[in-house]
C-alpha cells in the first residue's frame, strides 16, 4: 500500500465537488453526468452509481484518480458517503417510485423515533441508522479506458486494494444468493433494535443487546435477527481461468475466484469469455484460521465491471507497433507470397494451395444487392488428396489462424455434429438449440476434415451453407433460421482411399456436382513420384533429421501473431471492382467459355466460377490494403483457378503422357500469335496469358530458349518483345 | 548451518538485514547462506529415505520428483509486524515457514506499514513416477548414514505405529540392497494388482486401500522398509498421482520470481520441512467449499524450497548435469562396445531368438523425442513399436519384458490394456470445473519413460466414452507425444511428453502404431542372463544413448536425398512418412553403435531393417 497516507476528509470533499461538478457539453447543452445519476438514485430509477474514472482523470485530479485505483474499497464508501451527503438535499421528481418492505418497515421506525421525541426536534435517521441500510445504490468504477485487460498471471501481490483489469474464461458459476449486508436484530427485553454492518462473507452474530436502555437497567437482553428489517444483496461467486493463448507453454492455467454483487450477478455464466474489472482483495480471515494461517492470505476479486467478450483476439492485441509494422510491409512486393509460405511454414511446398488458403482468411467482400439478394464473400476450398499429404496439418493451421476457427470431421466429434441439434437440457429439461460446428464457426472459418465421409443429412444442410450461409432448423417445435457466415475449407480422400489414375477425376472424387462447384477452389494434393520434387521434399526431410530444426527458405517465416494481424487488417478493407475492369473480365470469361466447348475435361465453368474469381479477386485486392481490384489481382486469381484445375487435370494426364510444358507454351504462344494477329508480341502479354495457364516463369523461360535456338522467334528491344521469325 | 533448524540461520540474516538499515521487503536468503545449504546436501535427509515420524519440523530435507500440476501461486504476508503485550513492536520474516513465530502475548499487527505482500508459487510434485526399484537403491545407499536417521522421533502420539516401526527400525538401517533384488517383476504384478483393484471397486478405493496397507504392514513389513507406514496412504485421489506409488508427493513453495518449470519436469529441491499439525476437520466446511482443495500437510507435506534445480534425467550412473554435452560423446562409443551385445542378447533370449525384433527392440530402448514444432504438428524421434504374435510360448512376454526393463530402465510400467482398465483410467490429466480439483493422468510419465501395453488383456467387448477418450489420448501421445490438460468448460491444453509406448498384442494392434512387427520366434524362450557389470553397463548406455546429439553432414543428406528419390522412382508407393521412419531408424542405429553422425553404413543397415519389417509384414 502506498506509503503515503491521503486524508479522507479532504477527498470526501474532492468526490462531492466531483459528484457535483462534473460536467460534459458546454453552455446550454452541457450536462452534469453524476448530478442526473444522483438524481435517477433519488427517484429509484436507478441503483448503480457508475464512476468513470476517465471522468475522474479529466475532471482535473488524477490524484484522486491513481488513488482510487490504488485503494479502490477505501474510495467505494467515501464516494457513497458522499452520494448520500449530497442527495440528502435532492427532491424525488417521480413520485411513482415502488416502494419495498424494507421502505415501508424503516418509515414505521422514523416515524416511531420520532412520536417519541419532543415536539420540534426531529432526529434525522441517518445519525440513528447504518447509512448502508439506507442505501438504494451500489457504487461502482469504470477503468480508465487506458487500464488494458491483463492475465490472471500478471495479477500480483502488489495488486492487493487496487482496481484491475482481467480476462479469463468463467469455469464455475454459484446460483445467486442473497447476502446479508445489513443485520437488524430486535431486543427481547427493551424492544430496541440494533444493527450490524456484515463486510465479509462470514459474520459473527450478536447475541446481547448493546442498547442504552439495556445498559442502564443492568440486564442482558438477548437478540432476535429480523429478517425483514435486514438489507441483502445479490451474491454471486465465479470462477475464472487464465485463457489458454496467455498460458506459457509447459504450465497451467491459472484461477481466480471473483464475488459478484448486486447488478452484475447472472452476466456471466461458465464458458464465457470475460473482462472483469475489479478489486483485487485479501480474504479477511475469522476466527480458528486466523490465528492458523495468519500469513496466508486467500485472495478474491470483487467485480466492479464484467464485460463479455466479443472483440476477436486480433484486434485485442494489434499495437502501434505492430500496425506500423504490418502497414511497412504491404508495401513490399513479395508479401504475397511470404504471406502464404508463413501458412504451416513446416509443411513443405503447395505454394498456390497456401495462398488458397491465405485468401480464404481474408474472404472476399460480401455484396448486398438492393432487391436484398446477398453474394457470399467467404472463399470455399476443398483439399483432396491421398493419406498423408499434410491435409489435415493444413486444416487445423488455418483452423488456428483464424480469428474463430473450428476444426471438426464430416462425422463431428459431438452428437451436435456440423448444423445443429436440439438437446434437452439435463437440469431444467428444456428443450435448447445448440450449434454445431457450422454456427460456432459464424463469421470466422469451418475446417472440415474427412468430407467425404459426411452424414447424409449434414450434407444436404451443407449445400444451404455454402451458398446462402443459414441453416433451417425444424426440429422438436423449433423452426429457426441459424447464421452460419463461415468460409469452408474441406479435406476428402478420394473415393478408393487413394487417386486411382486409372479412373476418372469425377469417379475418384466422388462428391456430387452440386456440392463441388460451391467450392470456389478446388486442389487434388496427389502423392505421386516426381523426381525433382521428390529430391527437394528429401533435402528438407533430412535437413530436419540432420539439424533437428526446420530450413527456412531464403526468408524467415513471419510470426503466427503478425500474419493474423495482417489478415485482420486487411479484412477491415472493401474492394470494388473497377470499371474498366469489367469489359476485360468479361472478354476473359467468354474466352474460357469458349474453350470449353472444345476442350474435353469434366470441369465444368459456370457463372459460379466467375463469382469466385471475383472473389479471389478482392481478397488479393484486400492483401494489397487497396479498395480497388486491379488487373493484377483479376490475373492472379485466374492464374490460381487454373492451378487448381491444373492439379485434377495432370492427375488425369499422368495416364497418358503427360504433355511436356515447353511445348505446350508453345502452343499457347503460337495461339496468342493467331489471335493477335500479329507476329510481334509484347513479353510482358506473353508472361500474363501464359501464367493463367497454370506455369510459372522458369518453364517459359525455358520454352523462349529453346525455340529461340531453333530460330522460330527472337527476342527483340532488350527482351522485352517476342518477334516470329 | 544446522540441518535440522535452518530457520535460525535465516532468521538471523534477517534481522542483520534489517538493523543494516536495508529495506524488509527486499529480503533474499544471503549467497553465503545459500552456498551453505548446497554444500550441505549430503547432510541432508531425502523425504523419501527417512521416516517423516522422524523428521522435526522446520528441518532441510531434499526431494526429487516430478512437477504434476501447479497451483495458483500463494499470497502471503512476507514481512509482518507483531505488537507485544506493552506495544513494543517487532519485525519478522515468515520466508520458508507456513505458520507465524510470534511469541506468547504477541499478535501480529495487520495494519502496520511495515507488512509487505508477496506472492510465492506452489507446485504439485510427485515421486518421479513409474522409476524403478534399482533407481531408488542406489540412490538410498549413496546417501550417507548420517542423512538417513535424521533425528528423534517427533510425534509420540502414534503409539500403535510406534510400536511397529520399532521392529522396523533394524531393516531401516541395514541398507536396502537385498529384499527386493529382482523382484521387479513382482513389483510390476503388485502394482498392477492393486490398480485392478482400484479399478474394479472405485467406490470404496479408499475402506480397500486402508485395508491393503494395513496387511502390507502387519504381516510382510519386509517389503515396506524405509518407507514411513503413515505416508502410505496410496489413495492417490488425495496425491493425485498418475500412478500409485508407495512414496509421497509434496507441494512445492518457490520464493521470488516465477521458478517457469514447466509440467513433467523432473526438479530435485532443498528445502524446509513444514509439517502443520492441523488436522483437517479443523476446517469449517464453508472454509473448504471454495477453497482450492489441498490435502492437509500430513498428508501432503508442504517443501519450502531455499534452492531448486531441474534435472534432465534420473540415473544415478551418469552424471547428473549433461549439459556439458561432451561427457555423452566421449562416453557413449565405449558405453556401446560394452553393453550393446549382452544387451542385444538378452532381447534375443526374451524373443526366442527373432534377430529383427531384438534390434527393433533394442532401437525402440534408446529412442526419444528430439525434434518438435512448437505448435505440436510435427514430433519426430519417437519410436513406437508394435509386436505381435505374443500367444503361445511368447504370451508371458509382457511380464517378462516388463520384469527386464524394470532392471535396465530408470522409469518403466506394464498397463494392461483391458477393457476394464481402458473404461475406468484415465489417460489425461483433469481439471474439474466444479471443485477445481486436480487430479493426474496416466500419461504424466517422466520425460524418457517406457511403457508396455499389453493388448494380450483386451477382451471383446463394449468401449465406453472414457475408453475411447484413453484410446484417443494414446494415440496422440503416439504420434505427437502430447498429453492434452483437460479443463472443464475450458478446454483442454496440450503438453509435451516424452514417453515411448511399446505395443505387445496377438495380432496387430488396433493402435495406429508406425511399425508393426510379428515376432518370429527361432529358438525356445529363455530368462536373460547378464552379469551385475553388464546390467550396469545397459543402464547407463540406455541413457547417454538417449542424450547423445547426432549430426548428418551434409554430403550424407545430399545422398540419402539423391538415393530416395530413386527409389521413389522405382516404387511410388514409398511416401515422405517413410523417409522420416528410415532417418529415424538410422539415427538409432547409428547412435546404438555409439556412432554420434549417419554414415553410409547407418544408411544401409536403416533400409535393411525397413526392408526386413515390410517383407515380413507382407508375408502375414
Amino acid at each position: 500500500m502506498s506509503s503515503r497516507v491521503p486524508t479522507y476528509d479532504q477527498d470526501i470533499e474532492k468526490c462531492k465537488s466531483f459528484l457535483q461538478e462534473f460536467q460534459t457539453g458546454a453552455g446550454a447543452s452541457r450536462h452534469f453526468k453524476y448530478g442526473t445519476q444522483m438524481q435517477e438514485i433519488v427517484n429509484r430509477e436507478r441503483d448503480v452509481l457508475e464512476i468513470d474514472l476517465d471522468d475522474v482523470y479529466d475532471f482535473g485530479s488524477s490524484d484522486l484518480g491513481d488513488n482510487i485505483l490504488q485503494n479502490t474499497k477505501r474510495y467505494t464508501s467515501l464516494f457513497a458517503e458522499a452520494c448520500d451527503d449530497l442527495s440528502k438535499d435532492i427532491a424525488v421528481t417521480n413520485e411513482n417510485a415502488e416502494r419495498t418492505p424494507l421502505d415501508t418497515y424503516i418509515q414505521h421506525r422514523i416515524a416511531l423515533l420520532n412520536s417519541n421525541q419532543p415536539e420540534g426536534a426531529e432526529v434525522d435517521p441517518r445519525t440513528r441508522y447504518p447509512a448502508s441500510l439506507l442505501r438504494r445504490y451500489e457504487v461502482m468504477f469504470k477503468p480508465p479506458s487506458t487500464q488494458k485487460g491483463r492475465s490472471i498471471r500478471q495479477v500480483d501481490a502488489k495488486d492487493i486494494g487496487s482496481l484491475v483489469t482481467v480476462e479469463g474464461i468463467v469455469t464455475r458459476a454459484t446460483a445467486v444468493k442473497p447476502l446479508m449486508s445489513v443485520a437488524t436484530y430486535s431486543c427481547d427485553a427493551c424492544g430496541s433494535e440494533v444493527y450490524q454492518e456484515v463486510k465479509s462473507p462470514n459474520f459473527m452474530p450478536q447475541f446481547s443487546c448493546t442498547s442504552e436502555v439495556c445498559a442502564q437497567n443492568k440486564q442482558r437482553g438477548r437478540l432476535t435477527l429480523q429478517t425483514r428489517g435486514s438489507k441483502f444483496i445479490r451474491f454471486q461467486e465465479i470462477k475464472i481461468q487464465e485463457m489458454a493463448r496467455h498460458v506459457p507453454t509447459g504450465h497451467i492455467p491459472r484461477t481466480m475466484t471473483v464475488h459478484v454483487f448486486g447488478k452484475n450477478t447472472r452476466v456471466a455464466f461458465p464458458g464465457d469469455e470475460v473482462t472483469i474489472t475489479g478489486i483485487f482483495l485479501p480474504v479477511p480471515y475469522t476466527g480458528y484460521r486466523a490465528i492458523r494461517a495468519g500469513l496466508l492470505s486467500d485472495t478474491y476479486l470483487e467485480a466492479q465491471h464484467i464485460d463479455k467478450r466479443k472483440k476477436t483476439h486480433a484486434e485485442q492485441s494489434l499495437t502501434e507497433e505492430m500496425r506500423a509494422e504490418i502497414e511497412e510491409k504491404a508495401g513490399e512486393p513479395e508479401i504475397y507470397d511470404q504471406l502464404a509460405s508463413s501458412i504451416a511454414p513446416e509443411i513443405y511446398g503447395h505454394e498456390d494451395v497456401k495462398k488458397a488458403l491465405l485468401l480464404l482468411l481474408v474472404g472476399g467482400a460480401d455484396r448486398k444487392l438492393a432487391d436484398g439478394m446477398k453474394i457470399r464473400g467467404d472463399i470455399n476450398v476443398c483439399l483432396m488428396g491421398d493419406p498423408g499429404v499434410a491435409k489435415s496439418q493444413l486444416l487445423k493451421k488455418v483452423a488456428e489462424l483464424a480469428p474463430r476457427g473450428v476444426y471438426t470431421t464430416g462425422r463431428g466429434s459431438s452428437g451436435v455434429g456440423l448444423t445443429a441439434a436440439v438437446n434437452r437440457d439435463p437440469i431444467t429439461k428444456e428443450l435448447v438449440l445448440e450449434g454445431g460446428a457450422l454456427v460456432l464457426a459464424d463469421m470466422g472459418v469451418c475446417c472440415i476434415d474427412e468430407f467425404d465421409k459426411m452424414e447424409e443429412g449434414d450434407r444436404t444442410a451443407i449445400h444451404e451453407v455454402m451458398e446462402q450461409q443459414t441453416i433451417s432448423i425444424a426440429k422438436a417445435g423449433i423452426t429457426t433460421t441459424l447464421n452460419a457466415r463461415a468460409a469452408i475449407l474441406a479435406a476428402a480422400n478420394p473415393a478408393y482411399g487413394r487417386y486411382n489414375i486409372k479412373r476418372s477425376p469425377t469417379q475418384n472424387i466422388n462428391l456430387p456436382a452440386a456440392l463441388l462447384s460451391r467450392f470456389d477452389l478446388m486442389f487434388l494434393l496427389l502423392d505421386r513420384p516426381n523426381l525433382d520434387a521428390d529430391l527437394r521434399l528429401a533435402r528438407h526431410i533430412t535437413y530436419v533429421h540432420a539439424h533437428n530444426d526446420f530450413p527456412t527458405e531464403g526468408r524467415e517465416p513471419l510470426e503466427v501473431d503478425f500474419l493474423r494481424n495482417y489478415i485482420a487488417v486487411a479484412k477491415t478493407f472493401e474492394p470494388y471492382i473497377h470499371p474498366d475492369l469489367t469489359d476485360h473480365i468479361t472478354g476473359v470469361y467468354a474466352k474460357i467459355r469458349e474453350d470449353q466447348e472444345e476442350s474435353v475435361d469434366d470441369t465444368h465453368i459456370t457463372a459460379r466460377t466467375l463469382l469466385a474469381i471475383l472473389r479471389l479477386s478482392t481478397a488479393l485486392a484486400k492483401l494489397r490494403f487497396s479498395n480497388e481490384v486491379v488487373q493484377e489481382d483479376f490475373e492472379e486469381a485466374l492464374r490460381l483457378m487454373h492451378s487448381s484445375k491444373a492439379s485434377v487435370l495432370e492427375a488425369k494426364e499422368t495416364q497418358r503422357k503427360r504433355k511436356d510444358p515447353i511445348k505446350d507454351i508453345y502452343e499457347i504462344i503460337k495461339d496468342m500469335k493467331h489471335r493477335h494477329k500479329t507476329s510481334d508480341l509484347r513479353m510482358s502479354d506473353v508472361e500474363r496469358v501464359v501464367s493463367t495457364k497454370g506455369y510459372g516463369m522458369q518453364p517459359l523461360e525455358k520454352c523462349i530458349a529453346e525455340y529461340e535456338a531453333l530460330n522460330v522467334w527472337m527476342r527483340t528491344g532488350d527482351g522485352h518483345r517476342l518477334k516470329f521469325i | 548451518m544446522d540441518v535440522k533448524r535452518p530457520l535460525e540461520a535465516i532468521d538471523a540474516a534477517f534481522v542483520e538485514i534489517v538493523q543494516a538499515g536495508a529495506p524488509a521487503g527486499s529480503f533474499s536468503l544471503p549467497d553465503e547462506l545459500m552456498q551453505q545449504v548446497i554444500d550441505a546436501r549430503d547432510q541432508i535427509p531425502s523425504l523419501h529415505d527417512v521416516d517423516r515420524m522422524y523428521l522435526p519440523p522446520n528441518s532441510l530435507v531434499r526431494f526429487r520428483g516430478m512437477i504434476q500440476a501447479t497451483h495458483n501461486p500463494e499470497i502471503y504476508l512476507d514481512v509482518y509486524a507483531t505488537r507485544g503485550p506493552q506495544g513494543e513492536t517487532a519485525v519478522h520474516t515468515s520466508r520458508y515457514r507456513d505458520m507465524t513465530n510470534t511469541k506468547e502475548d504477541w499478535e501480529i499487527d495487520f495494519d502496520s506499514q511495515h507488512n509487505v505482500y508477496k506472492s510465492r508459487h506452489t507446485l504439485h510434485c510427485v515421486p518421479i513416477p513409474a522409476e524403478n526399484t534399482w533407481v531408488r537403491q542406489h540412490l538410498a545407499a549413496s546417501a550417507p548414514q548420517t542423512a538417513r536417521v535424521a533425528g528423534e522421533r517427533v510425534r509420540p502420539g502414534a503409539t500403535k505405529r510406534a510400536t511397529m516401526d520399532e521392529g522396523d527400525d533394524d531393516d531401516d538401517d541395514d541398507g536396502d540392497g537385498g529384499d527386493d533384488d529382482g523382484d521387479g517383476r513382482g513389483r510390476g504384478m503388485e502394482m498392477d494388482a492393486e490398480q485392478q483393484q482400484q479399478q474394479q471397486f472405485p467406490a470404496k478405493k479408499r475402506a480397500g486401500d486402508m485395508t491393503a496397507t494395513t496387511i502390507d504392514d502387519d504381516g510382510d513389513s519386509h517389503q515396506q522398509h524405509g518407507q514411513a507406514p503413515g505416508a502410505r496412504v496410496a489413495d492417490e485421489h488425495v496425491h493425485n498421482l498418475p500412478l500409485p506409488d508407495d512414496r509421497t508427493p509434496a507441494l512445492l513453495k518457490v520464493y521470488g520470481d516465477d521458478p517457469g518449470v514447466k509440467l513433467h519436469e523432473m526438479v530435485e529441491v532443498i528445502g524446509v520441512y513444514v509439517n502443520d499439525p492441523t488436522p483437517p476437520s479443523a476446517l469449517t466446511d464453508e472454509e473448504r467449499a471454495f477453497a482450492e482443495p489441498l490435502p492437509p500437510s500430513s498428508v501432503l507435506p508442504r517443501i519450502h524450497c531455499i534452492h531448486m534445480r531441474t534435472i534432465q534425467h534420473h540415473n544415478p550412473l551418469i552424471p547428473p548435469q549433461l549439459a556439458h554435452l561432451n561427457h555423452v560423446a566421449t562416453a557413449l562409443p565405449g558405453a556401446a562396445v560394452d553393453a550393446r551385445p549382452p544387451l542385444h542378447r538378452a532381447l534375443l533370449a526374451l524373443v526366442g531368438g527373432d534377430d529383427l525384433t531384438a534390434t527393433l527392440l533394442l532401437l525402440h530402448l534408446i529412442s526419444r523425442v528430439h525434434t518438435r514444432t512448437a505448435d505440436g504438428t510435427m514430433t519426430l524421434g519417437q519410436f513406437p513399436l508394435n509386436l505381435f504374435g505374443v500367444t503361445g510360448p511368447l504370451a508371458d512376454l509382457p511380464a517378462r519384458l516388463d520384469a527386464f526393463l524394470s532392471t535396465i530402465t530408470t522409469s518403466s510400467h506394464l498397463l494392461d490394456m483391458s477393457l476394464r482398465s481402458l473404461n475406468t483410467m484415465s489417460m489425461n490429466p483433469k481439471r474439474s470445473g466444479s471443485t477445481d480439483k486436480l487430479s493426474a493422468g496416466f500419461l504424466q510419465l517422466p520425460r524418457h519413460a517406457h511403457v508396455i501395453l499389453n493388448e494380450t488383456a483386451m477382451e471383446a467387448g463394449q468401449l465406453n466414452e472414457r475408453g475411447i477418450a484413453n484410446l484417443m489420448a494414446l494415440k496422440t501421445a503416439m504420434d505427437t507425444q502430447q498429453v492434452a490438460f483437460e479443463f472443464e468448460h475450458a478446454g483442454s491444453i496440450m503438453f509435451d511428453i516424452d514417453v515411448q509406448l511399446l505395443v505387445l498384442s496377438e495380432g496387430k494392434s488396433m493402435l495406429p502404431v508406425s511399425t508393426k512387427v510379428p515376432i518370429a520366434p527361432t529358438a525356445d524362450v529363455t530368462a536373460p542372463q547378464l552379469t551385475d557389470d553388464e546390467t550396469d553397463a545397459i543402464r547407463a548406455y540406455l541413457d547417454l544413448a538417449k542424450h547423445a546429439e547426432f549430426t548428418i553432414a551434409e554430403e550424407m543428406q545430399e545422398a540419402i536425398s539423391s538415393d530416395f528419390s530413386t527409389m521413389r522412382q522405382e516404387d511410388p508407393s514409398i511416401t515422405a512418412d517413410a523417409l522420416h521412419r528410415l532417418l529415424g531408424i538410422a539415427r538409432l542405429v547409428s547412435l546404438s553403435y555409439g556412432r554420434s553422425s549417419l554414415d553410409l553404413d547407418g544408411w544401409t543397415e536403416a533400409k535393411r531393417i525397413d526392408a526386413a519389417v515390410t517383407q515380413r509384414m507382407h508375408a502375414q
